[in-house]
């Protein structure tokens, strides 16, 4: 028996390693190219260990090229976005697993957001951007937060709903039977236990704007709002790419996600036990 | 008492509605408008041409290349996703030493921007400076056209693609799998049940909406695949990795013919719902 | 007492105050001189490095002007002027172009006449000095109309190729036909196991014409004729395409996918002998120990003829005005400054920027410092521009398209072009 436990133990631990090398691998790549001089960059026999390092390129991107202004912007788009599509969203949601609607229209709601996901969101570009502009927020971080909704919203309504369907509804009606408000339910009792849910959702938004590309380029238009991905996109020259900027950038960019994952992971993972309850 | 309760319903929807009545009205009528128009944004010549667009589109050998790219890789994505997705949360979903410093590092490539992530792998992709083929050699292994061979190149995008995207699978599933009561486990283990047994029986059935809908949303977003095709590739060798985004991005951003981008971007929408519908239909979300 | 003190205090603190505020407001304010803020769109890289190193010399000098750039790539800053100028609000004031989108650019009448601008505001441009090729692309019709953008950047397409192996194997240099090229790239990688014979850039799109399109002109082929019809298909163009796919043979393998990057590598590493298509953004450092392996051995050269005398495919960039810019007057005095004489040589100096005018291309001290200068010049007033079609951009990815699969052996030359000429017919019409 106890053989059988080590087995499984090394046996885990091997894929375990397997996994993480394959995931890690292009990042520990990226990361000794942002030390690297030129040179070494492109060599015949690859370079594991660099022999010079510089710091030059971080030197570059951080202080010459004031990129922790377009981090700070780009995190700032991110707060605002997922603030707006996690209260909607949630809202929307819960009204979905618990609330009867009128006439079908759960479903017309629901067909509605899966259609928003599949729109060409490329297509709609121009006419947001005129819908922006003269709505005056062209070239705003708020316009743009409210523009990445049609990416997110119906993620997060999509994610949430499955996470607001695995609550048991015993939970909520032993509230209301105690008396309390709809509302009050929401937030004492539901909130709490799809917790892990809205973190893996915010997690997911925050990924899926940090990186998003086109609208910021299009709706932004001044050097000191400007997100990353647009000056990483600069990057990329038709002369040759800049290989040590684009990694130091690409590794500073995704140092704050990085850590805010790391801070709350712990809501992810950890269960929270349903003390009593078996569905 | 009910209709107090439809009514609060509605307000809870309130804030997403809105939502879309701003962003997704005028934008979804202006596409499918254009889609009839031959409309050159620079030189502001508009030109009624009905159904023209679609037929010119749809027997258009570079376009109908496209669809099929797209749909294959498609389908491999996903597939390749949710297996390497699904991997991930298992194995982190049982608590290790490790596991605070491993999971953010797990998720790290989704929170790379794309253009890092392509020009890397491109990097890592080369024929003769390439590590990938650099090791494979170094084994005694022929080097591969990752990139230059029609049938590779695909399966190239693929692994990238897979590489960026497993996160958002694994972070979903992960989540799922953590809203599982121990409870359920415990009792299963009490009454003697075997590891495969409570696999089968308690963890795949309810974590079976979760899935579905990381599915679901891996179909619709992988089939808009672009800045990959873009940054490895081109589009080629030849025509093997044109997709529908970048065939869309070239009309509308390059030669900034709208009508003829709008048309494309009805086209795929169609393409995209038909796939979410039959997926729907077989799997009764 | 105490009392009284008091007040007295408090009426002195107030008397004090009211007469601060009285001299404050009294004081004559300081005439503000009009701070006129202009936005610039430039592509990143080093012509945005190049601005930054003339913004240092322009915030001292004009300083009531106020540059706030934005760089972009380069598919990027296309879409973000053509947003721009199509709307009708400005967004910017000085745009940097690309010489294929002046046609359409000066077709849709978006940039600001310099030449009328010019003489309303007082400036001479002394267009002598420009390369006179470099000032055509600014023209719309080209060569002949008003001059709607300034040449800043002098790119030009060169082959560059390894001097020492050249003379090693008795080969005569520099290369004056693509034949001699062929044998050169031929005898080279017979003799030479680590070296390629050519390097080329084969990635479909924009990288695999522009490789292409020098060869196709020696041969005497267009990709349309003086009447506006496509002849991308004529024996000529054929003879082409099949001498180039020969060229290709003798390039690494992943050729199909290569652009700037790899090109650069196989170069400066040693690994090939001749790049048939290098541009000057990519020679700066070829003497350069800390980046190159073969320091003094490469040599520049003017790109070959065969049929006709050499024709290098011109790329300069420009600098325009956008017709709605509300601050006209202060966009064409940083333009002039940028393309200035003197501008134009320290940026050269300190950054290697191409540049556009002739006295600074034979100046002593850049010429010491860049040894194919002279060859550059040479190549950029004898260049030829791609065709001054609005529809070029489609046009290109038609070509790419086919000249990708002519590559990978889809289709034969033949097929190819014909099929890339059917199609290019249908996209002039529209």
């Amino acid at each position: 028996m106890r053989l059988t436990r080590i087995v499984e133990e090394i046996i885990f631990y091997i894929i375990l390693a397997v996994v993480m090398t394959t995931i890690l691998f292009p990042i520990y790549w990226m990361a000794i190219t942002s030390v690297k001089i030129e040179r070494d960059v492109i060599t015949d026999v690859p370079v594991f260990l660099p022999t010079y390092i510089t710091l030059k390129h971080y030197e570059d991107v951080l202080i010459y090229q004031n990129f922790t202004r377009y981090i700070v912007n780009t995190f700032i788009v991110s707060i605002i976005a997922i603030g707006i599509s996690l209260f909607a969203g949630s809202l929307a949601a819960y009204a979905l697993t618990r609330l009867g609607l009128p006439a079908n229209l759960d479903n017309i709601f629901l067909f509605i957001t899966l259609l928003v996901r599949m729109l060409p969101t490329g297509a709609f570009v121009i006419p947001l951007y005129l819908i922006l502009d003269s709505l005056g927020l062209i070239n705003t971080l708020t316009g743009l937060a409210i523009a990445y909704q049609i990416y997110i919203l119906p993620l997060s309504i999509w994610l949430l709903l499955g996470f607001f369907r695995s609550v048991p509804i015993e939970v909520e009606e032993a509230g209301l039977v105690d008396g309390a408000s709809r509302l009050t339910v929401f937030r004492m009792i539901i909130l709490p236990l799809v917790m892990p849910g809205l973190i893996a959702t915010m997690i997911v938004d925050f990924m899926t704007i940090w990186n998003e590309y086109f609208y910021a380029l299009i709706f932004l238009t001044a050097p000191d709002v400007m997100t990353i991905s647009v000056v990483i996109g600069g990057y990329l020259t038709e002369y040759g790419t800049l290989w040590g900027q684009l990694c130091a950038a690409g590794l500073i960019s995704s140092l704050p996600i990085l850590i805010l994952a790391s801070y709350i992971q712990k809501y992810i993972v950890e269960s929270f036990g349903y003390a009593g309850i078996v569905r | 008492m009910r209709r107090k309760e439809k009514y609060l319903s509605l307000f809870f929807l309130l804030p997403s509605l809105l939502i879309y009545a701003l962003l997704i009205i005028y934008p979804l009528y202006e596409t499918i408008h254009l889609s009839f128009y031959k409309y050159r944004y620079i030189e502001k010549k508009i030109e009624f041409v009905g159904l023209r667009n679609y037929e010119k589109l749809l027997s258009y050998e570079l376009f109908q290349k496209a669809i099929i790219n797209t749909l294959v890789f498609d389908v491999m994505a996903t597939s390749l996703q949710l297996l390497t997705g699904f991997t991930l949360a298992l194995i982190f979903s049982k608590s290790f030493k490790f596991r605070p410093i491993f999971l953010p590092l797990a998720i790290l490539p989704m929170v790379m921007p794309a253009a890092v992530v392509c020009s890397i792998w491109k990097l890592m992709f080369d024929y003769r400076f390439g590590i990938l083929n650099n090791i494979l050699a170094s084994i005694g292994l022929p080097r591969l056209e990752w990139l230059t061979n029609p049938h590779l190149a695909m399966i190239s995008m693929v692994i990238v693609d897979t590489w960026q995207y497993t996160p958002f699978v694994f972070l979903v599933l992960l989540a799922g799998l953590q809203s599982i009561p121990r409870e359920l486990y415990e009792a299963a283990m009490v009454d003697g049940a075997s590891k495969f047994d409570i696999f089968k029986s308690i963890t795949l059935p309810l974590l079976m909406p979760h899935i579905k809908i990381v599915v679901l949303l891996r179909i619709i977003d992988t089939f808009k695949i672009f800045t990959k095709p873009a940054l490895l590739t081109g589009g080629g060798p030849g025509d093997a990795t044109e997709t529908l985004t970048l065939f869309f991005y070239k009309e509308a951003f390059r030669f900034f013919e709208l009508g003829t981008g709008a048309t494309v971007s009805v086209i795929v929408t169609v393409i995209v719902g038909v796939l979410s519908i039959l997926y729907l239909k077989r799997v009764r979300l | 007492m105490k009392g009284v003190s008091k007040i007295i205090l408090v009426v002195v603190i107030v008397i004090i105050l009211i007469g601060a505020l009285a001299v404050y407001f009294s004081m004559a304010p300081t005439p503000k001189e009009e701070v006129v803020t202009i936005k610039v769109a430039a592509p990143a890289g080093y012509h945005a490095e190049s601005i930054k190193v003339a913004l240092e010399f322009w915030e001292k000098e004009y300083p009531n002007i106020k540059v706030e750039l934005s760089t972009f790539g380069y598919h990027d800053l296309y879409e973000k002027i053509v947003l721009s100028m199509r709307e009708a609000k400005a967004v910017y004031d000085v745009i940097q172009i690309d010489d294929p989108w002046m046609p359409e650019f000066g077709e849709a009448g978006w940039l600001a006449n310099l030449d009328e601008l010019a003489k309303q505001y007082g400036f001479e441009i002394d267009y002598d000095d420009f390369v006179d090729t470099a000032l055509w692309v600014g023209r719309h019709p080209y060569k002949t109309g008003p001059q709607l953008a300034l040449p800043v950047c002098g790119n030009v397409e060169l082959t560059a190729y390894r001097k020492d192996l050249f003379e090693k194997y008795g080969i005569p240099h520099p290369p004056k036909t693509w034949s001699e090229v062929l044998a050169a790239a031929k005898k080279i990688s017979e003799n030479e196991p680590e070296v390629y014979g050519t390097v080329m850039r084969g990635m479909r799109g924009n990288p695999i014409v522009s490789n292409f399109l020098p060869v196709l002109w020696a041969f005497g082929g267009r990709i349309i004729d003086d009447k506006g019809n496509a002849v991308v298909n004529s024996p000529e163009a054929i003879e082409a395409l099949k001498v180039w796919l020969e060229l290709a043979k003798y390039s690494p393998p992943g050729i199909e996918s290569f652009s700037s990057d790899e090109v650069k590598a196989y170069l400066y590493s040693g690994k090939a002998a001749i790049a048939t298509e290098v541009w000057p953004g990519w020679v700066g450092k070829l003497d350069d120990p800390t980046v190159s392996q073969v320091v003094g051995k490469v040599e520049v050269c003017v790109p070959p003829g065969e049929k006709t005398s050499p024709a290098p495919m011109i790329g300069v960039w420009l600098l325009g005005i956008p017709h709605n810019s509300e601050h006209k007057k202060e966009a064409l005095q940083f333009i002039l400054f940028l393309t200035s004489k003197r501008i134009q040589k320290l940026k050269s100096l300190y950054t290697g920027y191409p540049p556009t005018r002739k006295s600074v291309y034979e100046d002593e001290t850049v010429v010491n410092k860049y040894r194919w200068y002279p060859v550059q010049l040479e190549a950029l007033m004898t260049s030829r521009p791609r065709p001054r079609i609005t529809q070029w951009a489609k046009v290109e990815s038609i070509l790419g398209l086919y000249l990708s699969k002519a590559l990978i052996g889809e289709m034969t030359p033949e097929e190819a072009l014909n099929a890339a000429n059917k199609e290019i017919t249908e996209a002039l019409k529209g």
